[in-house]
């Protein structure tokens, strides 16, 4: 007989070493604590559920992000096309609209309420204006358009608007244009009284 | 409960079942991995890490599945990894001894020989041939298996197989002799 076949033949003889019994102690702990400790079972449903509210809350923000952001571009196009319609009413709405509620610092809408602000031909639309562009002080864009605009305003109530917001604004630069509102014989004497105001303030 | 009737209720993790099996297969377990590690406790710690791994695979198996075979195979994989991972074996060295030099040796008279005597022998070679023969002689594997289990060339699993087992029959003999010996000596 070959060593293989005597071994094939008493294969079973060959498993005579036993577990020790405290090895088996050992397991049933370690199967209750890998298997069957509640708190394990309560983790496992707490971590299921937080993984899938999780998914939720991502997917609900993932939706609200793009309503919202639908919503923002809808909004956005709708106030600009009303900032440039030829009804005033609907143009006051829009800047209204802008300074009450929209309150974003959009450079297409300072964009168009700059060009409001030098094209316009109705005073109160240009006044809303003015105080619209007033929500954002430190935008030096405005700033420079604000000063530009006081040189070249030919209506008295827009004038006193202007110099008002850059005396407020304390911005120098706004001096230039306020002394040749002085000096222009042009320019009705309240113009004058509030531009000499305003040039005392920056002295 | 049968077989499958063990494994389904497994797969739903009860307890009780989960028993039955350890109860079942424990012994056969420890002895594969004594085999291949020669030492209790690392052998133990073998079961019960493939006990578990088993408990949490079997959702993945079929309920016809040979339970003691798929659990015998667990074992061994994991002792031979934890083999790997004690000590460095050089399977190769020596291999490129030719095979024609290899000569059979005859295995001594049946009645003459026990199972414990040839384990003791199989245990007092090198691992890298006792790993071979056990693998091969005992869990029944054919080279080509043994040679992916330890990522050897088919060519090196059988040439220290040959090497081993020539080692191990002039064991067998040498010891026996000496035994025969002995026992005449004390008559």
């Amino acid at each position: 007989m070959k060593l293989e076949e005597y071994i094939q033949k008493n294969k079973h003889d060959f498993d005579d070493e036993k577990m020790s019994e405290k090895s088996t102690v050992s397991f049933e702990n370690r199967l209750l604590k890998e298997f069957h400790t509640p708190e394990k079972g309560k983790l496992y449903y707490i971590k299921t559920f937080s993984m899938a509210a999780s998914i939720a809350i991502l997917i609900c923000v993932g939706i609200w992000s793009y309503i919202e952001h639908s919503r923002a571009t809808q909004e956005k196009q709708k106030l600009l096309v009303n900032l440039e319609d030829e009804s005033v009413g609907t143009r006051l709405e829009g800047i209204y609209h802008f300074s009450d509620t929209y309150l974003k610092e959009d450079v297409q809408i300072i964009n168009s309420l700059l060009k409001i602000l030098h094209e316009d031909s109705n005073n109160n639309v240009k006044i809303a204006t003015i105080d619209a562009l007033m929500l954002f002080p430190s935008n030096e864009k405005i700033r420079r358009n604000l000063i530009e605009a006081l040189g070249k305003e030919k209506e008295p109530l827009v004038q006193i608007k202007l110099i008002n917001v850059l005396s407020t604004l304390r911005e120098k630069r706004a001096q230039k244009p306020l002394k040749e509102l002085i000096k222009s014989e042009e320019t009705l004497p309240i113009v004058v009284n509030n531009a000499t105001l305003a040039m005392n303030k920056f002295k | 409960m049968d077989q499958k009737e063990l494994i389904q209720a497994c797969k739903k993790n009860e307890y009780t079942a989960q028993m039955h099996v350890y109860t079942l297969y424990k012994d056969m377990m420890y002895n594969v991995s004594w085999r291949i590690l020669r030492r209790r406790e690392d052998a133990e710690d073998v079961v019960q890490d493939s006990f578990i791994k088993g408990f949490q695979k079997i959702g993945k198996t079929s309920d016809d599945m040979n339970l003691g075979a798929w659990l015998r195979k667990i074992t061994i994989n994991h002792s031979l990894d934890v083999l790997k991972k004690r000590k460095r074996i050089n399977w190769v060295e020596e291999s490129f001894i030719l095979e024609k030099e290899y000569i059979e040796v005859e295995f001594p008279e049946e009645n003459s020989i026990t199972v414990a005597h040839i384990k003791t022998c199989l245990n007092e070679l090198k691992d890298k041939y006792r790993i071979i023969l056990v693998l091969y002689l005992i869990e029944g594997y054919n080279h080509r298996e043994i040679g992916e289990l330890l990522d050897l060339k088919f060519s090196t699993v059988r040439n220290q197989y040959r090497r081993g087992k020539l080692q191990l029959l002039e064991l067998i003999k040498n010891k026996n002799s000496n035994e025969i010996r002995r026992i005449h000596t004390e008559k």
